[in-house]
């Protein structure tokens, strides 16, 4: 009885409600940086990737992802154009989001309080001890199954789990981080 | 003895007309209501068949479609379907631009005509989601058939990618993408090529698929320089369909209002409509402005309401019976042809006032109403039959052409000119006989508007006004061989139209090149068509390696013709004798890697297969692409229709140094069933073309003029001098004035040379046969009166082209302005020059 008493149990919210707390604790974040562990599951792999890095944002558009050996590599997505650069700056390649898809969009959407949810997704929200875990699935065929983001109340972004359609699924643990440290331009350049 | 053909024929036309112009005077005088009725009915039957006549919009129907270049041109454009395609050019604050374009394609998309949505298709975003799948498809083919995307000079780094180290390194290469990725973007193209082969395949995709100019940054359709973001939207219905159209434009018009950025719109829809709105309007206010001022003019010089509100019955007269009766030889008119029916305004209006100035000069000198009719109808009648004739001549000549905008153009004017005539010469009379009757008013003189100074001054200086007239003829003559030709089709258009400034923009902006040259090669057989484009192709490289085309794009450049496809095929069975080891060493080391083999299958197995490559039939290669992303590059180079395969080659050049006659000859060595078009090429044919019209209705008109002449001066042949020689010299001044002004020569204004032969020929014709005493002061006031109305009619003559002079098309305003300054010279000639000339040969005859 004692022991059921301390343990915090999830519960359910309004999807509304998790939706507003990341929109309000993202509100006083201008930039981060953190540590990530990941961990992918790809069809094409016989064992799953573990590796680690470092990441950085900036708002509106900018975020920075640098993987250590031996899957280095690193990342620039500036609203819907992402980069990556092979090890040692190789190889080059680029890829075009849709332009509905763009970071900027996204962080402008978390600009307004939010009375209603985005159409064409399915939204689930539970919170933790002060952990809250938001599940977004997009409607339709697209690539994404589902995306679940476990962030604090004051934006602390925790964890981020994206699941394809494929079954391929990506789990980022975010760790150290940092807001509002003042990042400027060079810390977003692949050179 | 009898007199010889030709002068017996010139009589005969002399006694005929003086005949004819006697029976109107008759008819007239006697039996007007009879008159009345005869034009009524006549009115009636050309309105029925203007209701037969369609008027078309289409600016190359002007043109001789049978001309190589540009049937070529009017065939590629129906090919390529660019020609219903609709262009949106977004520009304003480029942060603005990816949002408002969100909300422009929405609004688009909702846009309906009829209820009926109004676009088929909208891009404006190089991402399209769905295209994922289908690009990762074409890249499996792709890597499993390089005997078609592989250069054959790639054949070596292609088989080095497969060597051990390679394939190590591009695995290691892949792992990092596949962990750097964010979500699972890159795993099916992986999957399809582990190794990185489409490193090789992707740039000749690329370099293949570019129709603009394009920021490769940027996920739209958006220009290097960020400036101008494109849409390309495909009305749901055919140019053709100009009701379609109209609707089209409101709803394109709606969903732009309101935007924060600028969106202006261009393509065959959009040209059609703003194009005949704009036509419209400048036609309508070129008509009610001319027509306004015409009137003004005719008033303040007579001072008669009646005769004044004749003018507009007798131009309006003149237009329906020319419209009725050109609708029984052709069916449609094009509405720019249509548009220059507003210039007799100006040469319509010139009959009444010659007839009426000298019946009025008639009354106050004391004849009464008969006498002074009869004078005016028949003696003023004469020459104003002959200038009319004459004036006619020319415009009707320019029917010959094979160029639509000039022979109809000519028709309906020279139709026109006819007709108003007519109903001056018979509408006229009449109503001056009911106005004697009915408002007797006392005849007082008219004022001579200065040109009593202007006699005295001519005759009594005559040695130095002809002296100064040569000097100027001479010095406008000398300017005038430095004419040159604008063969820019593009100038001849509205130049504020929307459309124009839109495509200006998409040139400036998003051009691959300032020019573009076309050859199509076709045939029946895909394979013989493919083999002879690749010849081209081989040319083509030779000219962009001597630096005389910027680049060329072709379905070649994207994939092997036969030839390289045997060769690459060749080489690669070489390298791969034993491509199934290679396929299991590579299996081996995705093993090592950590990768699950497995998920590479189809790319393992295409391996073991290179070692019998060959040659893979076109059409496959071709429907491959064609199911891809890249279908856009297909379209753009090859076209199946009832008539076979049309492959598409298109060289992209900046201007001279790419030496197209040179280029010509050597394509036709080649391919003699080749086809070329470029707008410099249709430029140079509709130039060829144009000369010959120019010359023909030159030379027909000519002739038939001077017989005009001389059958009118059948007793004082040295009036054709008098009526030549202020025209002649009048158009070489025009031409030098031109060419003072920064104007040049185009296709239309050219033929402003020949028109105004007959329109200027008439100054002088008066002149000469009004001013005919023997005693000074009545010599001075013969030349009084027809002076007055020859000024009066080149003034009308210069309102109704000078109304066309500041329209914004540039084909009308072209000719505005050209005949503008050839009528002003040649007035100045007939009034200034001729009584000096005069007063020379009547000093000498004494």
């Amino acid at each position: 009885m004692l022991l059921s008493a301390t343990v915090c149990h999830a519960r359910s919210v309004p999807p509304l409600e998790g939706l507003e707390a990341l929109r309000k604790g993202f509100g006083g974040i201008s930039d981060f940086t953190a540590e990530i562990s990941q961990e992918k599951r790809l069809s094409l792999m016989k064992r799953t990737m573990v590796m680690t890095g470092t990441v950085r944002f900036r708002k509106p558009d900018l975020f920075y992802m640098e993987l250590n050996p031996p899957f280095s590599s690193r990342m620039l997505l500036r609203d819907s154009v992402i980069e990556q650069a092979g090890p040692g700056g190789g190889e080059r390649n680029r890829i075009m989001l849709p332009p509905e898809q763009g970071l900027k969009r996204w962080i402008a959407k978390l600009a307004d309080p939010v009375t209603s949810l985005p159409e064409g997704v399915g939204m689930h929200a539970d919170l933790s001890g002060g952990l809250y875990t938001l599940t977004i699935t997009p409607a339709g065929k697209g690539q994404v199954k589902a995306l679940t983001i476990s962030f604090l109340e004051d934006g602390t972004i925790r964890r981020l789990v994206i699941s394809e359609q494929n079954g391929d699924r990506s789990v980022m643990t975010f760790k150290k981080l940092r807001r509002n440290v003042g990042l400027v331009d060079k810390d977003f350049r692949l050179e | 003895m009898p007199p010889p053909t030709a002068p017996r024929i010139v009589s005969w036309v002399h006694n005929a007309s003086c005949r004819h112009l006697e029976w109107i005077f008759r008819v007239t005088t006697t039996r007007p209501r009879l008159v009345m009725c005869a034009f009524l009915v006549a009115l009636a039957l050309s309105g029925i068949s203007i209701a037969t006549i369609r008027f078309d919009t289409d600016i190359f129907h002007l043109f001789p479609s049978q001309q190589p270049a540009l049937r070529l041109l009017l065939d590629s454009l129906e090919w390529s379907g660019s020609a219903g395609e609709a262009y949106f050019l977004l520009e304003g604050d480029n942060r603005a631009l990816p949002r408002e374009a969100g909300r422009f394609a929405e609004r688009l998309r909702q846009a309906r005509v009829d209820g009926q949505p109004a676009f088929r298709r909208i891009t404006w975003q190089v991402f399209d989601e769905n295209q994922a799948g289908p690009f990762n498809n074409l890249m499996a083919y792709a890597v499993a058939h390089p005997q078609i995307f592989i250069a054959p000079g790639d054949v070596q780094r292609f088989s080095r990618h497969f060597e051990t180290l390679e394939v190590d390194a591009s695995l290691h290469r892949l792992q990092s993408g596949l962990a750097g990725q964010f979500g699972g973007a890159m795993t099916g193209l992986a999957a399809a090529d582990p190794l990185f082969l489409r490193d090789l395949i992707l740039p000749r995709l690329k370099a293949g698929s570019q129709a603009l100019d394009l920021d490769p940054s940027s996920p739209y359709f958006l220009s290097r320089d960020g400036k101008v973001l494109i849409m390309i939207a495909e009305p749901a219905r055919p140019v053709q369909d100009m009701i379609f159209a109209r609707k089209l434009v409101a709803a394109i018009n709606e969903a732009r209002a309101g935007a924060a950025v600028s969106i202006s719109c261009a393509g065959a829809h959009i040209s059609a409509v703003l194009d005949e709105q704009a036509m419209k309007s400048n036609v309508l206010i070129s008509i009610f402005s001319s027509l306004l001022v015409v009137l003004g003019i005719f008033y303040a010089a007579y001072r008669r309401l009646l005769p004044t509100l004749l003018i507009p019955v007798i131009l309006a007269c003149g237009v329906i019976l020319a419209l009725g009766t050109a609708g029984l030889f052709i069916s449609s008119i094009h509405i720019i042809s249509f548009a220059f029916t507003a210039l007799i305004t100006g040469i319509g209006t010139d009959y009444s006032i010659h007839l009426y100035d000298r019946f009025h000069s008639e009354r106050a000198a004391g004849k009464n109403t008969e006498e002074a009719l009869r004078l005016a109808l028949l003696n003023t009648g004469h020459a104003v039959f002959t200038a009319a004739v004459t004036t006619a001549l020319p415009f009707l000549a320019l029917g010959v052409s094979d160029v639509r905008a000039l022979s109809e153009l000519g028709l309906l004017v020279g139709l026109g000119v006819v007709f108003s005539l007519y109903a001056s010469l018979f509408f006229l009379p009449p109503l001056l006989i009911f106005m004697e009757r009915r408002y007797p008013v006392v005849y007082r003189p008219i004022p001579s508007l200065g040109l009593r100074g202007v006699w005295r001054l001519a005759t009594g200086r005559p040695g130095t006004i002809t002296l100064l007239t040569l000097l100027l003829t001479s010095g406008l003559c000398w300017a005038a061989f430095r004419t040159s030709f604008d063969g820019e089709l593009k100038n001849l258009q509205p130049r504020h139209s929307e459309a124009f400034l839109a495509q200006e923009r998409i040139e400036r902006h998003l051009s691959l090149s300032p020019k573009q040259m076309l050859v199509a090669l076709e045939g029946t057989d895909l394979t013989d068509v493919l083999a002879r484009a690749a010849r081209v192709e081989e040319l083509a490289g030779r000219l962009q390696a001597r630096g005389e085309i910027m680049g060329w794009s072709s379905l070649g450049r994207i994939i092997n013709g036969p030839a390289a496809q045997a060769e690459v095929s060749r080489l690669l069975r070489s390298r791969f004798a034993d491509g199934t080891h290679v396929a299991q060493r590579v299996r081996m080391q995705l093993e090592r890697q950590g990768f699950s083999a497995g998920a590479f299958s189809p790319f393992l197995d295409s391996i073991g297969r290179f070692g019998q490559a060959a040659p893979v039939n076109g059409e496959e290669a071709i429907a491959r692409l064609a199911a891809s992303p890249l279908r856009g590059i297909v379209d753009h180079h090859l076209v199946k229709d009832g008539k076979g395969y049309h492959a598409l080659i298109y060289l992209h050049y900046r201007g001279d140094e790419f030496r197209q006659a040179a280029f010509l000859a050597e394509l036709r060595a080649i391919d003699p069933a080749s086809r070329a078009t470029s707008l410099d090429l249709v430029s140079h044919q509709l130039a060829e073309a144009v000369e010959q019209s120019f010359i023909r209705a030159f030379l027909i008109s000519g002739t038939l003029e001077l017989f005009q002449l001389m059958a009118h001066f059948a007793e004082r042949p040295t009036g054709i001098f008098y009526s030549l020689f202020p025209v002649i010299a009048g158009s070489a001044s025009m031409l030098g004035a031109m060419v003072l002004a920064g104007m040049k020569l185009n296709f239309m204004n050219a033929m402003v040379l020949v028109t105004i032969l007959g329109m200027g020929s008439d100054f002088g014709l008066y002149i000469r046969f009004r001013v005919c005493a023997d005693a000074p002061d009545v010599r001075e006031a013969q030349f009084v009166q027809i002076g007055r109305s020859v000024f009066l009619s080149a003034l009308t003559t210069i309102v109704g082209f000078g109304s066309l002079a500041f329209t914004d098309y540039g084909a009308m305003s072209s000719i505005g302005w050209a005949t503008n300054l050839g009528v002003g010279f040649t007035t100045l000639f007939a009034l200034v020059t001729l009584p000096a000339v005069m007063a020379l040969f009547a000093s000498r005859h004494r």
